[in-house]
C-alpha cells in the first residue's frame, strides 16, 4: 500500500510540475512512466543488461519524450488556438496513445517483469507485516524526490520563476520572465520525475504497454486529492488514493477497485476540484 | 441565393454518398473477410457519429463510448439468448439504456470540463468492462455471450450479408440527419455552446439541457452500432468493449475533419485500414495511425475532408466565369 501510494503520489508530483510552470495537466505523464519502466524492463530482461544503467536509460529516453511533447506538439498546438483548453487536452491524449503504441512496437506488447532496485535476504519483520527492501527503497526514493523538488522550488532561480509563472502566467510573462524556457525544464522535471518512478514501481506490478492509461489517471487524481497548493498534498493524495484502493478492493472484491476510484473521481470533482491543500489567496 | 445553393450541396451530398454506401455494399458482399472489414468501419463509424455530437460539436470531451457500444451489444444478445423476446426488442430497449446511462452520467459530471470530464468518462468507460466480466450470470463473464441464434424477420433469415448491409445503411442514414442537424437551431445552439456560452443563455436556451440531449443522442447512436456488431458476430465478448476503442476512435473526427459527420465515417475508414486491412502495417499499425493523427493535429487541424473542400472551392472558383 505504502509502495503503491509513493508511486501515485511520484506521478502526481509529475502532474504538479508541469501544472505550475505551463498552466495544464499533462494526462501524458502515465505513459513517460510506462515507457520508462519498460524500457528498462527489457533492457534488462531481454537484453540482459545491467539495472543501473538500464534505468539511466529509461530515464534519459522519458526526458526526451517529454521535452520532445513539449516542443513538437503542445507549444505548436498552444499557440494556434490561443490557449483554448480542447486542443490541448486532445493533443496531449493523442500523445498519451502514441507512447503506448511506440512502447508496445519497440519493446513487444507483453508486459514484462521489473527488479527490485534491492534486496533482503530476510525481509523484517514489523508486527505482522514483512516488509521488504524494495519498500524502503521506494519510500527513501520518494521522499528524496519531493524534497529536492520542494527545495529548488523554493530556493534555485528557475524553481521561483516557476512559482511565478504558476501564480500567474501573464503577469510572469509581462515582468519579462523566460516563460518558454520555464516550460521545457518543467516538462523536462515531469519527464525525470516519471522517469524514476517507472522502474521503482515495475519491480511490484511488472509494466505492460497499456498500463499508461491507469498510470495517467490514478496520479492525475491523487493531484486533485491532495490539492495545488503545495509540492507536498500529491503525497497526501497519492496515499490517500492507494488506501481506499487497497481497501475497497481488499473488502469488496478487487472489481470495486475500478468502482471506488470512479466514486472518489465523481465525488471529488465535483465537490472540492481545489483539493484538501489548496492555495489561500489573500485578497 | 446562397441558400439555394448550399440545399443544391446538401442533396448532392447525401446523393453521392448514397452511391458511395450503396457501392460498397455491392463491392464486399458475399466476401466474409471484406464483410469483416466493412462491419468494423460501420461500428467504428457509429462510435465517431456519436462521439460527433457532444464533442465536435458541443466540445465536452466525454469518452465513455466503449460502455454505449457494449451495452447495445449486450442488449441484443442477452435478450436474443435469455428471454423469449426477438432478438429485436434488443435495438430499442439497448439505445433506451444507454440513453439513459449518458443522461446520468452527464448529470454527475454537469459541472465537470476538459480535462476532469474526460478522466472521468475513461474511469467510467474501465468500470463498465470490469463491470461485464465480474457479473457472469448476466453477461457471461470474461467468455461473454458465445453464440446466440440466427435472428429472424418475417420468416427471412438475417444472414451475415444482409445485416452488413443494414449497418451500412445505418452509418449513411446517421450520417444524413446528423448533417443536417448540424445546420438545424439545436446544432447551432450546441456548436455556440462551445465559444459563446453566455450568448447561447441569453437567448433562452439552457447549456445543460443540451448538453444532456446531445450526450445521450450520441450514446444511442453508439448503442444502435453495437447492436449491429452484435448482429452479425452472433457472439459478444467483453474484450470488445474495453477502452482502447474509444482511443482508436475519438480521433477519427480530426483526422477525416469536422466541419461534416461524414469527416467522421471517412476517419473510421482509415483507421480500420491502418489497424486491421492492410497486413503491411500489422505490426505498427496502432503506431502509424497515432503518429498521423498527431500530425494531422499540429500541422492540418481541418482534417483530410477540410483541405478536400476547400481545394474544390478553390478549383470551382477558377473554373467559374467572372
Amino acid at each position: 500500500m505504502i509502495q503503491i501510494g509513493c508511486f501515485f503520489s511520484l506521478v502526481g508530483l509529475g502532474y504538479y510540475v508541469v501544472l505550475n510552470g505551463a498552466g495544464f495537466f499533462n494526462f501524458a505523464i502515465g505513459p513517460y512512466t510506462m515507457f520508462s519502466g519498460l524500457a528498462s524492463s527489457w533492457l534488462v530482461f531481454i537484453q540482459g543488461w545491467d539495472l543501473p544503467q538500464a534505468i539511466l536509460v529509461g530515464i534519459a529516453a522519458t526526458i526526451v519524450l517529454s521535452v520532445l511533447t513539449e516542443l513538437l506538439v503542445v507549444r505548436p498546438i498552444e499557440r494556434r488556438s490561443g490557449g483554448e483548453e480542447l486542443p490541448a487536452l486532445i493533443a496531449v491524449v493523442a500523445v498519451l496513445y502514441a507512447i503506448a503504441q511506440l512502447a508496445g512496437t519497440l519493446f513487444g506488447r507483453r508486459p514484462l517483469p521489473g527488479r527490485p532496485w534491492f534486496y533482503f535476504e530476510n525481509p523484517i519483520q514489523v508486527g505482522l507485516a514483512y516488509i521488504d527492501a524494495q519498500v524502503i527503497v521506494s519510500v527513501v526514493v520518494t521522499l528524496l524526490v519531493f524534497t529536492a523538488l520542494s527545495l529548488w522550488l523554493t530556493f534555485s532561480p528557475y524553481g521561483k520563476i516557476m512559482r511565478a509563472v504558476g501564480d500567474n502566467q501573464e503577469a510572469a510573462r509581462t515582468l519579462g520572465f523566460p516563460i518558454t524556457r520555464v516550460r521545457v525544464i518543467a516538462f523536462a522535471l515531469a519527464g525525470l520525475i516519471a522517469g524514476i518512478a517507472g522502474p521503482l514501481f515495475a519491480s511490484k506490478a511488472g509494466v505492460g504497454f497499456e498500463s499508461g492509461l491507469s498510470y495517467s489517471l490514478f496520479g492525475f487524481i491523487a493531484l486533485v486529492l491532495g490539492g495545488t497548493g503545495s509540492p507536498w498534498a500529491p503525497l497526501a493524495g497519492g496515499m490517500l488514493l492507494a488506501t481506499i484502493q487497497i481497501m475497497s478492493s481488499y473488502f469488496f472484491g478487487s472489481v470495486w477497485l475500478n468502482y471506488a476510484t470512479l466514486a472518489i473521481a465523481v465525488v471529488f470533482f465535483a465537490i472540492r476540484p481545489e483539493g484538501i491543500f489548496a492555495r489561500r489567496v489573500r485578497a | 441565393m446562397i441558400s439555394k445553393l448550399r440545399q443544391r450541396g446538401a442533396w448532392l451530398e447525401t446523393f453521392s454518398t448514397l452511391a458511395l454506401v450503396l457501392i460498397a455494399i455491392a463491392y464486399v458482399q458475399g466476401d466474409v473477410y471484406l464483410e469483416d472489414v466493412a462491419i468494423l468501419v460501420a461500428t467504428y463509424s457509429m462510435i465517431a457519429l456519436g462521439l460527433y455530437v457532444p464533442f465536435i460539436m458541443g466540445g465536452a470531451l466525454s469518452m465513455s463510448y466503449n460502455a454505449y457500444l457494449g451495452i447495445g451489444a449486450y442488449a441484443v444478445a442477452i435478450i436474443a439468448s435469455k428471454t423469449g423476446l426477438g432478438f429485436g426488442w434488443g435495438l430499442p430497449i439497448g439505445m433506451a439504456l444507454s440513453a439513459a446511462v449518458a443522461v446520468i452520467l452527464g448529470f454527475a459530471t454537469r459541472r465537470l470540463s476538459g480535462f476532469f470530464l474526460a478522466s472521468v468518462t475513461v474511469l467510467f468507460g474501465i468500470a463498465f468492462t470490469s463491470w461485464l466480466i465480474a457479473s457472469a450470470d448476466l453477461t457471461g463473464g470474461g467468455a461473454g455471450i458465445p453464440t446466440f441464434p440466427t435472428p429472424v424477420v418475417f420468416g427471412v433469415k438475417l444472414t451475415h450479408t444482409i445485416v452488413v448491409s443494414i449497418a451500412l445503411l445505418l452509418v449513411w442514414i446517421v450520417a444524413v440527419l446528423l448533417a443536417r442537424l448540424r445546420r438545424s437551431p439545436f446544432g447551432v445552439a450546441v456548436r455556440a455552446s462551445r465559444r459563446a456560452s453566455t450568448a447561447v443563455e441569453a437567448s433562452g436556451i439552457r447549456i445543460s439541457t443540451i448538453v444532456l440531449v446531445s450526450l445521450a443522442l450520441g450514446a444511442i447512436i453508439a448503442s444502435l452500432g453495437g447492436s449491429m456488431f452484435a448482429l452479425v458476430n452472433e457472439s459478444v465478448i467483453p474484450e470488445s468493449f474495453a477502452i482502447d476503442i474509444v482511443f482508436l476512435t475519438v480521433f477519427t473526427p480530426l483526422l477525416g475533419g469536422q466541419s461534416t459527420p461524414w469527416g467522421a465515417v471517412l476517419g473510421a475508414f482509415l483507421v480500420v485500414l491502418f489497424t486491421f486491412e492492410l497486413t503491411m502495417f500489422k505490426e505498427t499499425g496502432t503506431l502509424l495511425f497515432a503518429l498521423a493523427v498527431l500530425v494531422v493535429l499540429v500541422a492540418a487541424p481541418r482534417g483530410l475532408l477540410g483541405y478536400a473542400s476547400s481545394g474544390l472551392k478553390l478549383l470551382t472558383s477558377r473554373l467559374e466565369p467572372r
